[in-house]
């Protein structure tokens, strides 16, 4: 009995290939390029990933390599530090996303209230461009201004309150961090928005406005439905980059007396790697990553999908 | 017809434009109003400060300590010293070349891969689209992807800056999140008019989703504008080098203590601080200037929303 | 600032430079015909047909070190055909693994060995064991190994073996490029002397507050000091693993350590050195040593006061920097610590496994050592970049005065004609030096600087098992963070220095004596080749 019904399980199943080879086959011919690029250059490099398990020596190769187990795993995993190391990559990466993902979406909506057309492209204009300014640079801009002598000292100074040097201390150093996230990528990341934005079927509002909808309710009745999808989905993206603060920001920003609430993964990596060749450390730390990240990303997609059927995969 | 309207509608009145404004949506303008020009000036000062900076006198520059508003003694002397470099022309070159190819292959291999991964009843989409996406989290890492670039016989040749970095799963999704925006009906009109997949993408979706498309466009672009990296380790040849790269190496020679090996060689010159800035001028106006290309398609409206009728 | 931050960046990532060579007085043999073997080997040029592969570091000045000056004048000079490849500027330590990994060597590599490992490049069929083509064939490499017998200790792996031909800087005063300068004419006009001791310089930060915005800037994070002793070294220890008395220490675990840390306390909580120093902008501290608000600063010799004498020169004529000797304890004393690096880096040409033709290679490498090849990698070509006045090697003003001549800074312009910048397989000249720094204090600086006796606390590059280096690297990088944070917190008041006692302890419990103990073993092993 159980043999019959596994054949006409399996009957079934080549039907629907079939039947879908059939239908879709010109989807599947159109797919074959960007099934061919992720096998070539995502698949096919993906077993340097065991390098992580091994003692990697360029000159053996990544298959030849002597296997060290998880001993890499283990060094990081026990190291003093791992536990802190983790807080604060979360912390600042959590601040992050709280505070620049909401912003984003609320300045869209703002320029999309600017009636004037040539002042809302100018503010986007504007806005979108420190994002192309270098790290160091910003980051120059923000260790003077938050210098003793610095411009917001001086406007401290104004309400009496006394002089010091904010990335001295702990306490301000994820918020400066999440403040110039936002000073320079803000404007960037809510153009998906705006193009979000611009999609919206404009007779909706017309209905609305004929209802008696003011601009406030239009926005939380039209507005924010529409583009709900998006905030979603980039959402879910948002979620795949929380363990991952990258360390050049970091160290541009933090010293040694604010390392309890500064140093990260990515930068104890840094430093580490200063000092010998890291290539299997680091590529255990970073599988180690990559692990949280997906199960996160799983949590949130499996979430979303349940609650909004919007999600992923 | 309905298709007619969807390809060819002209843009509606703004709706909010044939309002009389109340009060509180005027006093709601001049707030907002308000606060816009204080973002803007604070968000303009990054750029105006490297602006002023590569137009400053070099000794007068490292002299000054404090909040840059003018060019201190204007000179273009920085920009002599950054377009004596002999590989800025070509590099330039390369860089245009990279981006307008890589961008255009990219868009549309994005919308194909989006497309697909937002079709209905296609058996093997969810196993392929998860396929995708799992290469966001995992990788392998550059050993194995410089052996293969090596392998391919790709080294030292522009399809090594193109090829490698032809996909963003992250712009796939945004783009799927695009096409699943759409409402089904339009597809399907096409498909009763008897159109296949690439006339009902190309022709049908592509057109509507333009802001997105849009927004495509310019992470590519930018993405391919500001790489460096594969370049720095696929190029071996200097005159095939995209314009980051070279801009990175004067940043690295002019860095005064950040370099030098064993021995302290930076260069004993005030101008390099302003070369620094000179040179970030250069490789950033351009691709600002993409921003208010691609902006026309962001206007409220292009999108015919009466199609779903 | 980040001088010690790029200073660890320089020792550890430090990537090595070119080139080739071999040569020495008779030139008659012009067209032997025969190849290396047959020849006496210090003849050149030499024929061969082998075309030598070389990989090495340079910057962007040329398409490669086939088009520059020096590339064809060695190519000529040696007559052995050379094919230069170089990795991109900033990269070459990906360049460098990912070339090993690919399995195609070039013939010669140049390298930073310290990170990969001289034993390793052996043992992982890199590199060949080069004693036999060393005796052979390298007289010139030969009779510096004879001279200065201690290079063989750094050059050899722990079988025996050598392995590289190394980089070889030819005296003290190429060691040495940190220091510190004061202003001296605010001495002057307050009546006092130079500093030489902690009490004296206190003395002086003392009376310069008040004179200038900030009297001393100096960067007091542990991990940045490294090899480069400020006041530190005047109690005798250093901040991190080092030698004393044949035995390796940990200076934060010694007395002197604490003496050190309660003075900084002092000098913070008075003003006396810059509050920001941990999180200074490089900028500003230009600024204001240009801009004549600084009484002693810390710097590089080349890349700081290069540009800050001629500055500060120009905006203020009466300002007078002046560098000063590092300090010590007692008057008279002559400093132990300070900045000086050993004369052998870890950076070198090795020949590799893939090499057809060792002996062509290692004559191409032993020209750096002739005579004619020092003259060629340190000046260039006689009558072009240098000529003899009074039996001096001059550079000429096509160097000296590149800027107008050749467009091109004057580390670029000598990289168009030599090696010296770099760090190449010969014997460095202090002649170099001496004429690079173009101002007369930076010349002087480096005299007064090097006066130190760093080198006998300097921890050499010694050779770990690789389960010894795993498990020496993970306690030192958590020991490390600990100690700059630790130490920080300490010193601006953060922790009262009542905390000391357990800080010790705590390093103690991250495995500080393991860790020493390992780097023990090695030195020792290091000592007994």
């Amino acid at each position: 009995m159980r043999s019959k019904i596994e054949k006409t399980h399996q009957r079934r199943l080549k039907e629907t290939i079939f039947r879908d080879l059939k239908q879709n086959g010109s989807l599947y011919i159109l797919i074959l390029p960007v099934l061919a690029f992720y096998i070539i250059f995502a698949y096919g490099p993906m077993y340097g990933a065991l390098i992580a398990f091994k003692d990697f020596s360029p000159a053996k190769g990544i298959l030849g390599s002597n296997w060290v187990g998880l001993a890499h795993f283990k060094d990081f995993l026990t190291s003093h530090y791992f536990f802190r190391l983790l807080k604060n990559t979360l912390t600042i990466s959590i601040s992050t996303l709280v505070v620049t993902f909401p912003s984003a979406i609320i300045f869209a909506l703002l320029i999309n209230e600017i009636r004037t057309k040539w002042f809302a492209k100018t503010v986007q204009t504007i806005t979108y461009m420190p994002h192309f300014i270098s790290l160091v640079v910003m980051c120059g801009l923000v260790t003077n201004f938050t210098s003793s002598g610095g411009i917001i000292n001086d406007l401290a100074a104004l309400f009496r309150f006394e002089r010091k040097t904010l990335l001295n201390d702990p306490r301000y150093f994820v918020p400066i961090y999440v403040v110039s996230d936002l000073w320079q990528h803000m404007g960037w990341n809510s153009i998906i928005y705006l193009a979000a934005l611009a999609g919206i079927d404009q007779g909706l509002y017309e209905a609305a406005s004929l209802d008696g909808a003011g601009r406030f309710r239009q926005t939380i009745l039209i507005t924010i439905p529409c583009i709900m999808p998006t905030i979603i989905i980039m959402f879910i993206l948002a979620v795949g980059k929380i363990v991952n603060v990258g360390y050049e920001k970091i160290i541009l920003l933090y010293n040694p007396v604010t390392y309890e609430k500064a140093d990260v993964i990515s930068s104890f990596v840094y430093r580490k790697g200063l000092e010998d060749m890291q290539f299997s450390y680091s590529t255990a730390v970073g599988l180690f990553n990559s692990l949280v990240t997906f199960i996160l990303v799983t949590i949130t997609n499996f979430l979303s999908r349940k609650y909004q059927g919007v999600g992923l995969w | 017809m309905k298709l007619m309207f969807v390809l060819f509608g002209t843009e509606r009145n703004d709706y909010k434009m044939l309002d009389k404004p109340t009060w509180q949506q005027r006093i709601f303008g001049i707030v907002n109003g308000s606060i816009m020009i204080i973002l803007m000036i604070v968000m303009f000062y990054p750029v105006w400060y490297v602006f002023c900076a590569s137009f400053s006198n070099a000794n007068e520059f490292i002299a000054y300590d404090g909040v840059l508003l003018l060019p201190i003694k204007p000179t273009i002397a920085a920009y002599e010293g950054a377009f004596r470099h002999p590989l800025i022309f070509d590099s330039y070159l390369n860089t245009l070349f990279i981006v307008i190819v890589g961008t255009a292959l990219s868009t549309i291999l994005t919308a194909i891969a989006a497309y697909f991964m937002s079709r209905k009843n296609v058996f093997f989409k969810r196993p392929i689209s998860l396929m995708i996406i799992f290469t966001m989290y995992f990788n392998g890492g550059l050993v194995p992807l410089y052996l293969i670039v090596k392998n391919l016989g790709l080294l030292d040749s522009i399809a090594s800056l193109i090829l490698p970095s032809l996909l963003s799963v992250y712009n796939i999704v945004v783009m799927r999140a695009g096409f699943d925006s759409l409402p089904d009906s339009i597809e399907e009109s096409a498909k009763i008019d008897g159109a296949g997949h690439i006339i009902i993408l190309f022709r049908i979706l592509l057109p509507i989703v333009l802001p997105t498309v849009a927004v495509i466009i310019l992470y590519y672009g930018v993405s391919y504008w500001n790489a460096w990296f594969n370049a720095s380790i696929f190029m071996k040849s200097r005159n095939k080098f995209p314009l980051q790269l070279v801009l990175r190496q004067i940043l690295l020679e002019n860095e005064t203590n950040e370099m030098s090996s064993g021995i302290d060689t930076g260069d004993q010159m005030a101008l390099s601080e302003t070369i620094k800035h000179a040179v970030t001028m250069i490789a950033t106006i351009p691709v600002l200037c993409l921003y208010p290309l691609l902006q026309k398609y962001f206007i409220k409206g292009i999108m015919i929303g009466a199609v779903k009728g | 600032m980040k001088i010690r931050k790029s200073l660890a960046l320089i020792i550890a990532c430090a990537a090595a430079v070119s080139v080739v060579g071999g040569c020495s007085g008779s030139e008659k043999n012009v067209g032997t015909g025969a190849i290396s073997k047959v020849t006496t080997t210090d003849e050149y040029p030499i024929e061969s047909n082998e075309k030598i592969t070389y990989f090495c570091n340079m910057s962007d000045v040329a398409e490669s070190m086939n088009e520059t000056e020096f590339g064809k004048a060695l190519v000529e000079q040696t007559g052995i055909q050379v094919e230069f490849q170089h990795p991109t500027a900033g990269s070459s330590s990906d360049s460098f693994n990912l070339m090993i990994a690919s399995g195609e060597y070039p013939d010669i590599i140049e390298n930073s060995w310290a990170n990969f490992g001289l034993s390793k490049s052996i043992s992982d069929g890199v590199a060949i064991p080069l004693n036999e083509v060393v005796e052979k064939v390298s007289p010139n490499f030969k009779k510096l190994l004879e001279e200065h017998s201690e290079i063989k200790r750094d050059i050899t792996t722990n079988d025996g073996d050598i392995a590289m031909y190394p980089f070889y800087r030819g005296d003290d005063l190429l060691c040495t490029y940190v220091g510190a300068m004061v202003r001296e004419d605010i001495l002057d006009e307050l009546g006092m002397e130079l500093p030489e001791t902690i009490d004296e310089w206190e003395a002086m930060l003392r009376a310069f507050k008040g004179k200038v915005e900030v009297p001393c800037y100096v960067d007091l994070t542990p991990s940045k000091m490294r090899g480069v002793d400020m006041f530190l070294g005047a109690y005798n220890v250093d901040s991190d693993l080092y030698v004393d008395n044949g035995k390796v220490k940990f200076g934060p675990c010694e007395d002197g350590f604490r003496q050190w840390v309660e003075k900084m306390i002092a000098w913070y909580n008075e003003g006396l050195i810059e509050k920001d120093f941990a999180n200074i902008d490089s900028k500003r501290v230009t600024s204001l040593v240009v801009g004549g608000q600084m009484g002693a600063v810390m710097g590089y010799c080349g890349s700081n006061f290069g540009t800050w004498l001629p500055t500060l020169k120009e905006k203020n004529p009466e300002a007078k920097l002046v560098p000063v000797k590092y300090p010590v304890m007692n008057k008279g004393d002559r400093p132990q610590f300070g900045h000086k690096e050993p004369r052998v880096l870890g950076i070198g040409a090795v020949i590799s496994t893939q090499c057809k033709n060792p002996e062509i290679a290692a004559r191409l490498l032993d020209f750096g050592y002739s005579e004619k090849g020092h003259m060629l990698y340190n000046f260039g070509i006689e009558g072009e970049s240098y000529k003899m006045k009074d039996n001096v090697p001059t550079y000429t003003s096509k160097i000296l005065n590149s800027e107008e001549e050749l467009s091109l800074p004057i580390s670029k312009a000598l990289e168009l004609y030599t090696r010296v910048s770099a760090s190449a397989p010969f014997v460095q000249d202090k002649g170099y030096i001496t004429q690079y720094y173009r101002n007369e204090t930076q010349r002087e600086a480096l005299k007064i600087w090097s006066d130190n006796a760093e080198e006998e606390h300097y921890l050499p590059l010694v050779q770990f098992t690789t389960e010894e280096n795993q498990k020496q690297s993970k306690i030192m990088s958590d020991i490390r963070t600990y100690v700059d944070e630790a130490v920080l917190k300490m010193i601006m008041g953060v922790t009262p220095i009542s905390e000391y006692d357990s800080f010790v302890s705590t390093i103690k419990s991250m495995g500080i004596d393991k860790a020493v103990e390992i780097n023990q073993k090695a030195y020792d092993r290091y000592l007994s080749k």
